[in-house]
C-alpha cells in the first residue's frame, strides 16, 4: 500500500513527513550501532518482501514484514524503513517521493507498536507454540495498523472514508493471515537459534 | 555473542533471500497501477491494469485538458477497460485513481487525435463516455456506392480513404499492441533494481558499521566522524 506521488494533500504530506522525520531521529538515537547489520539485513528483508506478490482477486497486495521488523528493530525500524522505502521509490516506482514520509509513518510506526506490545511478552513466553502464536498476532496486527494508518492519511487527503480504509483492509484481510504465518514462522525460528535477539532487542526500553 | 552462532543466524535468511529472489524472477510482482490508452477511430479507449497482476475493475477515470482542468470523466468496467469520445483536439490527460490510494495517468496526445476534431475552447463542458466495446471501428461515414464509370472526385477521394483506412487498421493494431507491450515491459521489476536496492542497504550498513569501528577507536579524536 505504498502511497504515490500526488494522492496526499500537501498538508497531510508535510505533517506525515514532519512525523516521519521525528521517527527516524529517534530512531537513529535508540539504534545499537553495534548491531548494525542486523538493521541492514531487515531493511534489505522489507525491500525484497514487498515484492512478493499476493495475488488477491479483484487487485492485488504485497508481503510487507512490518510485525517480524518491529519485533526485531523496535524504533530502529524507522531508519531501515526510511531508506528501503526510498530505494523502493526511486528503482521502482512504488510510493511517491513527496509521500515517503507518509510511507514510512505507515510502516514504521505499527512496527514500533508491535515492538512495544509484543516484543517483551515474546522474550518471556514459555513455549516455542505460544512464541508462534504471539509472532502471528504481530504480524497481523502489524498489517491491521498499517491499513488504518494508509486510510486515515487517504481520509484527510479528501478521499471518502469507508471507501478508502474499506477498500485497504479488505483487500489485505488474506495478507493479514499470511504475515502472520511468516511472522510467527520466523520469530519461532529466531527464538529457537538466537533467543537473546528477543530479549535484548536492538532498540527497546532496555537501554 | 559468539561468531559461529551468527553464522548459524545469517545462513537461513540468506537462503530465505535467494528464494525469494528465485520468485521474483517470475513474471513481475509489481504493486501499483497504471493505465495505458490508444485512439482507436473516432474514440479513444484503453484499460486500467496492476503490472504483473490483474486488470483494475470499476475504476474511475477523470480526463483533463492540457491545463489539469477536468473535461470528462468514465469508469473501467468488469474487463478493466474504458473508452470514451474525445470532443476536442487537445492533450487528454487521463487520471486513474482507486479508493486505496493508486493512482496512474496517461497523456494522450492531441497529434494522435482524429483531425475534425475543433480545437479546445475555454468555456466548454465535458466530453461524453462512450459505451465500452467496438474500439475497433475504422472511422469514417457510411461506405459509398462503388464509384460506376461517372465517379466524381469527391467520391474517388472517398473510395480511396475507405480503402487507406481497410489497409492501415492492422497497422494501427500493431502499432497498438506494441504500446502496451513497451508499457509492460517498462513497469516491470528488474533482478538487478532488486539486487542494486540490496546492494545500497547492505552497503550503507556496512559503511556506518566501519565509522562506527572508527570512532570506537578513536573516542578522545578531537573531531567527531558522524
Amino acid at each position: 500500500m505504498h502511497i504515490p506521488d500526488g494522492v496526499l494533500s500537501g498538508a497531510v504530506a508535510a505533517s506525515t513527513g514532519a512525523l516521519g522525520v521525528a521517527g527516524v531521529f529517534m530512531g537513529l538515537r535508540k539504534m545499537d550501532y553495534e548491531h548494525i547489520a542486523r538493521v541492514g539485513l531487515l531493511s534489505a528483508v522489507f525491500f525484497v518482501g514487498s515484492l512478493i506478490h499476493v495475488p488477491i482477486p479483484p487487485a492485488s497486495a504485497h508481503l510487507l514484514l512490518v510485525g517480524l521488523i518491529g519485533i526485531l528493530l523496535g524504533w530502529a525500524a524507522f531508519p531501515a524503513l526510511l531508506v528501503a522505502l526510498l530505494l523502493q521509490a526511486v528503482l521502482f516506482g512504488f510510493g511517491g517521493l513527496t509521500s515517503l514520509g507518509a510511507n514510512v509513518v505507515i510502516m514504521a510506526s505499527p512496527a514500533v507498536a508491535c515492538h512495544g506490545l509484543f516484543a517483551s511478552r515474546i522474550a518471556r513466553a514459555a513455549s516455542p507454540r505460544i512464541v508462534f502464536a504471539l509472532a502471528f498476532v504481530a504480524g497481523a496486527t502489524g498489517i491491521m495498523l498499517s491499513c488504518m494508518i494508509a486510510g486515515a492519511a487517504l481520509f484527510l487527503s479528501g478521499r471518502e472514508f469507508l471507501g478508502a480504509v474499506g477498500a485497504i483492509v479488505i483487500g489485505h484481510v488474506p495478507v493479514m493471515l499470511i504475515e502472520g504465518f511468516v511472522t510467527g514462522s520466523a520469530v519461532a525460528f529466531v527464538h529457537n537459534v538466537r533467543p537473546e535477539l528477543l530479549e535484548a532487542p536492538l532498540a527497546g526500553a532496555h537501554r | 555473542m559468539t561468531s559461529s552462532a551468527n553464522r548459524r543466524f545469517l545462513l537461513p535468511f540468506i537462503l530465505t533471500t535467494g528464494a525469494c529472489l528465485v520468485l521474483l524472477a517470475a513474471p513481475a510482482q509489481a504493486h501499483k497501477i497504471k493505465i495505458f490508452a490508444a485512439v482507436e477511430g473516432p474514440a479513444v479507449s484503453g484499460y486500467v491494469y496492476f503490472p504483473g497482476g490483474g486488470r483494475a475493475r470499476d475504476t474511475a477515470i477523470e480526463i483533463l485538458d492540457p491545463n489539469g482542468n477536468k473535461i470528462g470523466e468514465t469508469k473501467t468496467n468488469d474487463a478493466g477497460e474504458f473508452s470514451f469520445q474525445p470532443r476536442y483536439k487537445c492533450d487528454h490527460v487521463l487520471v486513474c485513481s482507486t479508493p486505496d490510494g493508486h493512482q496512474a495517468q496517461w497523456t494522450v496526445g492531441a497529434d494522435e487525435l482524429p483531425e475534425e476534431l475543433p480545437p479546445l475552447h475555454a468555456s466548454q463542458p465535458g466530453a461524453d463516455p462512450l459505451p465500452p466495446p467496438d474500439a475497433t471501428a475504422a472511422p469514417g461515414p457510411p461506405q459509398s456506392e462503388t464509384p460506376g464509370a461517372s465517379a466524381t472526385p469527391a467520391e474517388i477521394e472517398q473510395a480511396v480513404a475507405d480503402a487507406v483506412a481497410k489497409e492501415i487498421a492492422p497497422l494501427r493494431a500493431q502499432v497498438t499492441k506494441l504500446r502496451q507491450e513497451l508499457e509492460r515491459y517498462r513497469g516491470q521489476i528488474r533482478l538487478h533494481d532488486v539486487l542494486g536496492g540490496i546492494g545500497y542497504i547492505l552497503g550503507l550498513a556496512g559503511l556506518i558499521a566501519y565509522l562506527h569501528t572508527r570512532r570506537m577507536r578513536n573516542p578522545r579524536a578531537g573531531h567527531d566522524m558522524p
